[in-house]
């Protein structure tokens, strides 16, 4: 199933919606969201991602939480089949 | 004591059989309104187990046990009283499965629209967890949150930070063993894990993917397939594809459980007279094969859900079942829970078009009536829903779904209501909470009161027929008189919320 990682900052969540529509529009139906962690904590970033991830039942949608840029260029190869199948 | 890396648990709540009697789960529901042991000891007393290691579990923390298992994973489900000698033991990481975290499911929200106190399941559940995540302080482990209510963590997304919650898996029933374990693995490996994972319909579960329960679930309920074709808008199991269990599998399951001393079971799905069919019309023979085979281990087996619409759709199969089931020593009748949701057919049109089929929705009101008088006919005795506050509703809904109730009264059965909880993932998900009733609702309200009133006593003898259940029928024919006495009270009081509410 093809899939797709993009990166957001905490102080970005609002794009995520769109995003993910660009994704589901590509055909993508695994799809990765890694936000980097700045002044938000894990359980403000879900709840801020509440609607998409209650609005999108189509996708397989994952969360990715990490502290630096780094952390997050390195995870954007991630095969998310590894966790779904 | 054994130690496993995983341990897979929940509160109290859900870790007990409720005296063997599923219905009386509902019970954990309640808001605290009696002495809580009580309530704990009448709605889920202790379950039986051997340090820790319990008789019955619930079916859902089962599969997730067998399928970790098979991968090769030491894991087991434990007690809540002994997860922390297990985590003190050495275990990894702790599954918690759950299917009303914080008290917010219809039946919760509806207590809690009228009564300002917190629910029995989301106290023991709080207590549960905060026992657990004070050990994180000590002890290097990880937890895990899954199960078909994880939407629930997303309203209350402040919790996952106090209670230290790792991962999220909002599978809503699918692939998420196979998410589960996959997870786990990669926590004992040391790698990095999401802070959230969700199951979108694309990424179904097939059933070569199965794995079978190792050891007893909860009342030997089991699962016999997955999905609905119905797509109802408010509900999220709707949204899954219709997969039928083979009947092997389903047989190794309910050996299982007869195994391990759980000689009575429930056949669980959105529409147990669907089974093995591909349309909204039953499988005859299928459905046959499968009573016979569960009635052959079972000496009572009950149905977790059908629809009215399937019921009538082949009266004469109904009468095959009750004759399969009902053999009038072991078993007496039939326990189901059932959807009416609403007596309007305009509601019905917009948010449930194929609730009614084969029949059209227009004919909804007849077949609802129609489905309760082949179920009384044949001591099937139904659990119905209501939705209250669907969106769109107006009064003339209300009074279309007041008008039904009163001409289900001959039927034996208890009617329901239920806030409309826009529950994740579903076409309705990100619709706003009913919670306020307006004037209008308080007759829908006390209709299905008074129905409940009008058969209790009688579905309490049914129901605990049996010796041992005698303390407990007493303390539920009391609580049932005191609900009679304060019949009138309850209304005024309701009136003068909805009042309170509107202004």
């Amino acid at each position: 199933m093809k899939q797709k990682m993009f990166i957001l900052k905490d102080t970005e969540l609002d794009k995520a919606e769109i995003e993910v529509r660009k994704a589901l529009s590509e055909g993508c139906f695994r799809i990765g969201i890694i936000v980097v962690k700045s002044c938000k904590t894990i359980g403000e970033i879900i709840g801020e991602l509440r609607r998409v991830i209650k609005g999108n039942i189509y996708p397989s949608l994952s969360i990715w939480v990490v502290n630096s840029e780094e952390e997050a260029e390195k995870l954007l190869e991630f095969e998310l089949g590894k966790l779904y199948e | 004591m054994n130690r496993f890396d995983v341990i897979l648990s929940t509160d109290r709540s859900l870790m007990t059989n409720h005296h063997g009697k599923e219905f009386l789960g509902f019970g954990t529901t309640m808001p605290v309104i009696l002495p809580r042991k009580f309530l704990q000891w009448l709605f889920c007393p202790p379950m039986k187990h051997d340090n820790g290691i319990v008789w019955q579990a619930p079916y859902g923390l089962r599969r997730i046990e067998a399928r970790l298992v098979h991968d090769g994973i030491n894991a087991a489900v434990v007690d809540p009283d002994y997860v922390p000698k297990y985590i003190e033991e050495g275990a990894k990481v702790l599954i918690i499965r759950h299917h009303d975290w914080f008290g917010l499911n219809p039946p919760t929200t509806t207590w809690t629209a009228f009564i300002d106190k917190e629910p029995l399941n989301a106290i023991l559940f709080r207590e549960f967890i905060e026992s657990v995540c004070r050990l994180k302080d000590k002890y290097d482990f990880k937890i895990i949150v899954t199960g078909p209510a994880v939407w629930q963590w997303l309203h209350m997304y402040d919790l996952i930070d106090r209670y230290s919650i790792d991962v999220i898996v909002d599978s809503n029933g699918d692939r998420e063993e196979i998410v589960v374990s996959r997870v786990v693995k990669r926590i004992l490996e040391g790698r990095e894990v999401p802070s959230y994972i969700k199951m979108g319909i694309k990424d179904n579960l097939t059933l070569d993917k199965l794995v079978p329960i190792l050891h007893a679930s909860v009342n030997g309920l089991i699962e016999i397939g997955r999905g609905c074709p119905r797509k109802c808008a408010f509900c999220s199991v709707g949204s899954r594809p219709v997969r039928w269990y083979p009947l092997d599998f389903i047989e190794k399951e309910i050996q299982v459980n007869v195994r391990e001393g759980v000689n009575h079971g429930i056949l669980s799905c959105t529409d147990v007279l669907l089974y093995g069919s591909d349309t909204v019309i039953p499988n005859e023979n299928a459905v046959i094969k499968l009573h016979i085979l569960a009635k052959k281990y079972w000496k009572q087996v009950g149905w977790s859900h059908c629809t009215l619409a399937a019921a009538i759709a082949n009266k004469k199969l109904i009468d095959t079942l009750a004759e399969i089931l009902i053999d009038g020593e072991y078993q007496k009748f039939i326990g189901v829970e059932v959807g009416v949701e609403s007596g309007s057919v305009k509601l019905m049109r917009k948010h449930m078009p194929a609730k009614s089929k084969p029949f059209p929705i227009e004919k909804w009101p007849e077949i609802v009536e129609e489905a309760f008088s082949l179920f009384h006919e044949h001591n099937i005795i139904p659990a119905a829903t209501i939705i209250v506050g669907l969106p769109e509703e107006d009064e003339d809904d209300v009074k279309a779904t007041v008008e039904l109730i009163k001409r289900l009264r001959p039927y034996r059965s208890l009617i329901v209501p239920m806030f409309f909880v826009p529950m994740g993932p579903s076409r309705l998900g990100r619709e706003e909470w009913f919670r306020k009733i307006k004037p209008y609702h308080v007759e829908l309200l006390m209709a299905c009161l008074d129905h409940a009133l009008y058969w209790a006593e009688k579905l309490i003898e049914d129901y605990m027929n049996d010796k041992k259940f005698l303390i407990i029928k007493k303390a539920l024919k009391w609580f049932i008189g005191k609900v009679k006495s304060s019949r009138n009270l309850i209304e005024k009081k309701l009136k003068e919320i909805a009042e309170s509410n509107y202004g």
